[in-house]
C-alpha cells in the first residue's frame, strides 16, 4: 500500500499469486541526500532523499509552494542548499557542477531566453555555454521542438506555447543524459500537450532520465514510471505509478448470493478487505488478478454477472496524500 | 521520514568525460568561448547598435557645436585657439570627442545595467547558470566583452570625429585636416581616448554592479544616471556647502572630495587645451570648480589618479564578483 511515509511500494510477494521479476541493475543518477534550504526561519525543502534511477520517467508532484522549483533550482545549482547533497551520476555536484551540469538539460518553469535574439540564436547562445553546437543540431532541435520555420523570428514574437516549446529545445540540445522539466505543459494547446507526451516517452525509449515536475496529474499518470509526491518541503510518498495506482484498485463482482461469495473470500490471504456494497461484493486486494478472481469463483461453483475492476485516479491519490499530512 | 533509506547506496560512478552526443563535445565553456558567447550576444543586439548610432551621433552634434563657436567668434582657427596653431588637429579630433563624451557616459551606464540587469529581469540568467557555467567566470566574460564594445565605441567615435576634421576645410582655410597627422598628434589623441574608454568602463561597471545588486536593470539603469547627473548638481553645491561650514573641514572640503577624483585621469590624458576647458558639467570630480581661472583640471598626478581609477573599478569588480557567485538565483 502507498503510505505517505513508507519507505518502498513494492508489493510484498504472495505465493501462488504473483512472483515480482528480479530487478534490474539499478544505477541512480539523480540523488539528494537530506536536501535543505532555509530562508529565515521558513524551510522551503527540508531533508529531502530523493533518488532517480537511469532510464526511468520520475514525476515530482506538490501543491503550489510545496518546494518543487526550489528543490530544481538546487539540483541546478542556482541554489545553494542550507544543508544536504545532491548528487549527480554519483558525483556531489558541489564539487563537479562545471562537469556535471553540461550532461544536464533543464527547463525551468517560465522559459526565459533573451527577447531580442531568434529562437535559432538562443539555441546558439545556450550551445555556447557548452562550448558550442554544430548548426545543424541547432536546426535539428528546432524541428523537434516544432519551431523549425519560426527559428528565424525574434523570441519576442512567439507565443506562450511556443516559449515552452524553445525551452524544451533548449534542455534538449546537447543530448543530454538527464532532462529536467519544470512543468513542461504550461501554455501547451492540447496538441501540444500530446506532442511533448509523446516526446518525453521517445526520449524515455531512448534511454534518457527524465525528471518532471507537474501539475497536470494525467499526464503525470500517462508519462511517468515513478513519482515523488512533496508538501510543505518533505517528501511524503514515493513510489511507481502502476503500484501506486494498483494499491488502490479493487474488484467489485456482481454475483446472485454476496454473502455467500464474502464467505468464500473471507480465506484467501491476498485479499484485505471484504464488504457488500449495493449488492455487490467489492474486493480490496491490489496484487489479484482477474482471471484468478474468476477462476476461483468458478471452481466453487459461483458464476458472477459481471467482475469489474476499478481503482482511485491518481488526483485523487494526490489529494488525499496532502491533505493527510496537511491535517485537513 | 526517510522514503528512500531502504534502497542501498551505489558506488560513486566516474564523472563521464566525452560523451558521444550530437551535440559534440559536451563540457563547461572556457573563458574565450564565453568572451566569444557574449560577443555574438551583443553583435546581434539592436539595442547596442542603437547606442554605437547614438554615440556618433553625439560626436557629431558636438563638432557642429564646435564649428558653430568657431564661426560665431571669428578666431577659432588662429594660433592660440582651439583650430590654430600646432595642436589645432589634435584639439580638432578631441574636442568633439571630450563633447560627446558625456552623451557616452551614459550610453555605457545603460550598456552595464541592460547586460547584466535584463537577464536577471528576464530570468534567462537561470538558463545560463544551470548549465553548468563558472559563474566568476561569466562575470568576467561579459565584463570583457562589455570592454570590447565600449573600445569599439570609443574607436568609432575617433573615426568619426577624424572623418569629421577633414571638412572643417570646407568651412574655413586654412584648417587641419587628417593629412597634418604625425606622431605626436597620433599620440596626445590616442591618449585622450584612452582617458575616455577609462571613464566608459568605469560607467560600465557602475551601471552593471548597481544592476547586480538590485538585480533590476532599470534600477541600475537609474541609480547610475542619477550619479552622473547628481555629480553636476553636488559640483555646484558642494563648494557652497563646504564654506557656509566655517570650519577647516569645510574649508577642504572640495579638495577632500574633488581632488582625489575619479574622472582625473581623462583630464590627464586630455591635450592641455582641452583639460582646461573642463568644468563642473564635465562631472564633480572632473576638476576643481574653484581652481585658480584658467588652471588646468589635473589636481594629481598621472599615476595618482589612475591609482584611484583602479582602486574603484576593482571595488565594483569585488562587489558585483560577490554577489553574483554567491547569491542564490531566484529570479
Amino acid at each position: 500500500m502507498f503510505h505517505p511515509g513508507t519507505q518502498s511500494l513494492a508489493p510484498a510477494p504472495q505465493a501462488g499469486w504473483r512472483i515480482p521479476p528480479t530487478p534490474p541493475r539499478r544505477e541512480v543518477i539523480l540523488e539528494t541526500v537530506g536536501l535543505t534550504k532555509a530562508y529565515g526561519k521558513r524551510l522551503a525543502v527540508n531533508g529531502l532523499n530523493l533518488e532517480v534511477l537511469r532510464g526511468e520517467v520520475f514525476g515530482f508532484l506538490g501543491p503550489n509552494g510545496a518546494g518543487k522549483t526550489t528543490t530544481i533550482r538546487m539540483l541546478l545549482n542556482l541554489i545553494a542548499p542550507t544543508s544536504g547533497e545532491v548528487r549527480l551520476f554519483g558525483q556531489p555536484l558541489v564539487t563537479h557542477p562545471g562537469k556535471l551540469l553540461p550532461y544536464v538539460g533543464a527547463l525551468i518553469e517560465q522559459p526565459s531566453f533573451q527577447s531580442y535574439l531568434s529562437g535559432r540564436d538562443n539555441l546558439i547562445a545556450v550551445g555556447g555555454y557548452t562550448g558550442g553546437v554544430p548548426a545543424r543540431r541547432v536546426d535539428e532541435v528546432l524541428e523537434i521542438a516544432g519551431l523549425g520555420e519560426r527559428g528565424k523570428d525574434r523570441y519576442s514574437t512567439y507565443s506562450l506555447g511556443m516559449r515552452q516549446r524553445l525551452g524544451v529545445g533548449a534542455a534538449l540540445l546537447t543530448d543530454p543524459e538527464l532532462i529536467i522539466l519544470d512543468e513542461p505543459g504550461n501554455g501547451l494547446d492540447p496538441a501540444g500537450i500530446v506532442e511533448m507526451r509523446e516526446l518525453i516517452r521517445k526520449l524515455s525509449q531512448q534511454g534518457k532520465t527524465i525528471f518532471v515536475s507537474s501539475h497536470i496529474l494525467a499526464e503525470v499518470r500517462q508519462v511517468c514510471t515513478r513519482i515523488g509526491i512533496i508538501r510543505g518541503g518533505q517528501l511524503i510518498g514515493v513510489g511507481a505509478v502502476d503500484v501506486l495506482l494498483r494499491a488502490t484498485s479493487r474488484w467489485e463482482v456482481e454475483v446472485e448470493n454476496p454473502e455467500q461469495v464474502c464467505r468464500l473470500l473471507a480465506g484467501v490471504p491476498i485479499i484485505s478487505a471484504l464488504n457488500i456494497e449495493n449488492g455487490m461484493v467489492v474486493i480490496k486486494a491490489p496484487t489479484m488478478r482477474g482471471r484468478d478472481l474468476i477462476s476461483f469463483l468458478a471452481k466453487n461453483g459461483i458464476w458472477p454477472e459481471s467482475v469489474k475492476r476499478s481503482e482511485e485516479d491518481l488526483e485523487n491519490i494526490f489529494l488525499r496524500l496532502t491533505e493527510k499530512e496537511a491535517g485537513l | 521520514m526517510n522514503p528512500t533509506a531502504w534502497q542501498p547506496s551505489q558506488p560513486a560512478m566516474p564523472v563521464p568525460d566525452a560523451p558521444v552526443s550530437p551535440a559534440g563535445n559536451v563540457r563547461s565553456a572556457n573563458m574565450l568561448e564565453l568572451i566569444g558567447n557574449e560577443l555574438f550576444k551583443l553583435r546581434k543586439r539592436r539595442l547596442v547598435w542603437g547606442l554605437l548610432i547614438a554615440d556618433l551621433v553625439f560626436v557629431f552634434a558636438a563638432w557642429c557645436v564646435l564649428v558653430f563657436y568657431a564661426l560665431k567668434t571669428g578666431d577659432g582657427f588662429n594660433p592660440g585657439h582651439l583650430l590654430g596653431g600646432p595642436n589645432a588637429l589634435s584639439d580638432a579630433i578631441g574636442q568633439p570627442l571630450t563633447l560627446g563624451r558625456r552623451g557616452g557616459e551614459f550610453l555605457t551606464a545603460a550598456l552595464g545595467g541592460l547586460a547584466f540587469g535584463g537577464e536577471f529581469s528576464t530570468g534567462a540568467i537561470r538558463l545560463v547558470l544551470s548549465r553548468g557555467v563558472n559563474r566568476a567566470s561569466y562575470l568576467l566574460a561579459k565584463y570583457v566583452a562589455l570592454a570590447i564594445a565600449c573600445a569599439a565605441l570609443v574607436l568609432a567615435s575617433l573615426l568619426m570625429s577624424m572623418l569629421l576634421s577633414n571638412f572643417l576645410i570646407l568651412i574655413h582655410q586654412p584648417a587641419p585636416t587628417l593629412l597634418n597627422l604625425n606622431g605626436p598628434t597620433l599620440l596626445t589623441t590616442l591618449s585622450g581616448c584612452l582617458g575616455t574608454l577609462e571613464n566608459f568602463l568605469f560607467c560600465l561597471m557602475l551601471g552593471a554592479t548597481l544592476s547586480i545588486i538590485t538585480r533590476s536593470s532599470a534600477f541600475g539603469i537609474a541609480a547610475s544616471f542619477g550619479y552622473l547627473i547628481g555629480e553636476d548638481i553636488a559640483a555646484q553645491i558642494l563648494p557652497v556647502l563646504g564654506k557656509s561650514l566655517h570650519t577647516l573641514l569645510g574649508n577642504q572640503l572640495v579638495n577632500l572630495l574633488f581632488t582625489p577624483n575619479l574622472n582625473a585621469f581623462y583630464a590627464n590624458t586630455l591635450p592641455s587645451f582641452l583639460s582646461r576647458g573642463l568644468d563642473q558639467l564635465d562631472g564633480v570630480i572632473a576638476c576643481n570648480p574653484i581652481g585658480a581661472p584658467g588652471s588646468a583640471c589635473v589636481p594629481v598626478s598621472m599615476a595618482q589618479s589612475f591609482m584611484i581609477a583602479l582602486t574603484w573599478a576593482l571595488i565594483l569588480i569585488g562587489v558585483s564578483t560577490y554577489l553574483f557567485v554567491r547569491r542564490d538565483v531566484l529570479q
